[in-house]
């Protein structure tokens, strides 16, 4: 996660009401680092404790893990529509399923990224669906105070 | 003679005791020395964050020691900054007096040498402007 990325998170995301009365930016009054410091651990502590912060961590799946994340029948629905893509000849399709059948789906990588974005797209998942094949290859961030200080104050080596 | 305290001015560049540093490089003192009887000398460096500190707002603190000129050419010749003597390192978001302010204290600097200058460098002052500081200080006399 980039710092400008996390700034996002604390200003404008879904806590960031809770963060706000903590934030301490380069525009407020100057205050010592033992002071920002509390103020920092304060956020870190609050993105942590809601753990919805996650990141892309490298996890090989097969077709068993797509099932188990969607349930039996709309897990089996899902190979199946891949099935039939791949026989009216979409590439990625068959790909995937050769992958899938190997249990050698990066669940963190780029291609199973695309791939859920383009199910979402062409309307064989829907974005629940998409938001619990993704969580396969997600990984919860921990969150340190030095790191909120990077993200509100700089520098966010932009 | 008795012991007696003696204050060694230290100018931060130009002839100024203040120096305001707003880029990551090395920044060099004035020269300065201690006198040849001079005994336990000590350098007094202080920090100020001119922001909020965040992590890795960091001050090194290194001197450079010169004999005199041993090149051949005009003019002293410096220890390079590289191989200069580490001071301190002041981290002024873990480590702050209560507002960014970061002092220390080096002692058992030798008077041998005829000149030092102070090399300070502040790697995030681009973002944050880090203002500097030093003091020198030395023992006089024997004691009786």
């Amino acid at each position: 996660m980039t710092p400008r990325q996390l700034q996002a998170h604390i200003l404008t995301g879904a806590l960031s009401a809770s963060c706000a009365p903590h934030v301490h930016d380069a525009a407020a009054p100057k205050i010592g680092g033992k002071a920002a410091r509390v103020k920092d651990q304060a956020i870190a502590d609050i993105l942590n404790a809601a753990g919805t912060l996650t990141q892309p961590a490298s996890r090989m799946i097969g077709s068993a893990d797509v099932v188990a994340a969607l349930g039996q029948d709309a897990g089996a629905d899902l190979l199946d529509a891949m099935e039939a893509l791949g026989a009216a000849g979409n590439k990625r399709a068959r790909q995937a399923l050769r992958l899938l059948a190997a249990n050698a789906m990066d669940a963190g990588g780029a291609f199973y990224a695309a791939l859920i974005a383009a199910l979402q797209t062409a309307a064989k998942i829907d974005a629940a669906a998409a938001s619990a094949l993704s969580a396969l290859g997600s990984q919860p961030v921990h969150i340190t105070a030095a790191q909120v200080s990077i993200a509100l104050r700089g520098p966010w080596g932009d | 003679m008795a012991v007696t305290r003696a204050e060694v001015s230290i100018n931060m560049g130009s002839g100024t005791a203040e120096l305001t540093i707003s880029d990551a490089n090395w920044h060099l003192s004035d020269a300065f020395a201690f006198a040849a009887g001079d005994w336990q000398c000590a350098l007094q460096l202080w920090s100020d964050n001119q922001g909020t500190p965040a992590s890795g707002d960091t001050v090194e603190w290194r001197l450079l020691a010169s004999l005199g000129s041993v090149d051949g050419s005009a003019g002293d010749d410096y220890v390079n900054v590289d191989n200069g003597q580490f001071l301190d390192l002041h981290d002024t978001y873990n480590n702050d007096d209560g507002n960014g302010v970061v002092m220390s204290v080096r002692d058992g600097i030798r008077s041998t040498p005829e000149y030092y200058k102070l090399a300070v460098k502040a790697v995030n002052a681009a973002t944050r402007n880090v203002k500097v500081r030093a003091l020198g200080q030395a023992l006089q006399g024997a004691i009786a």
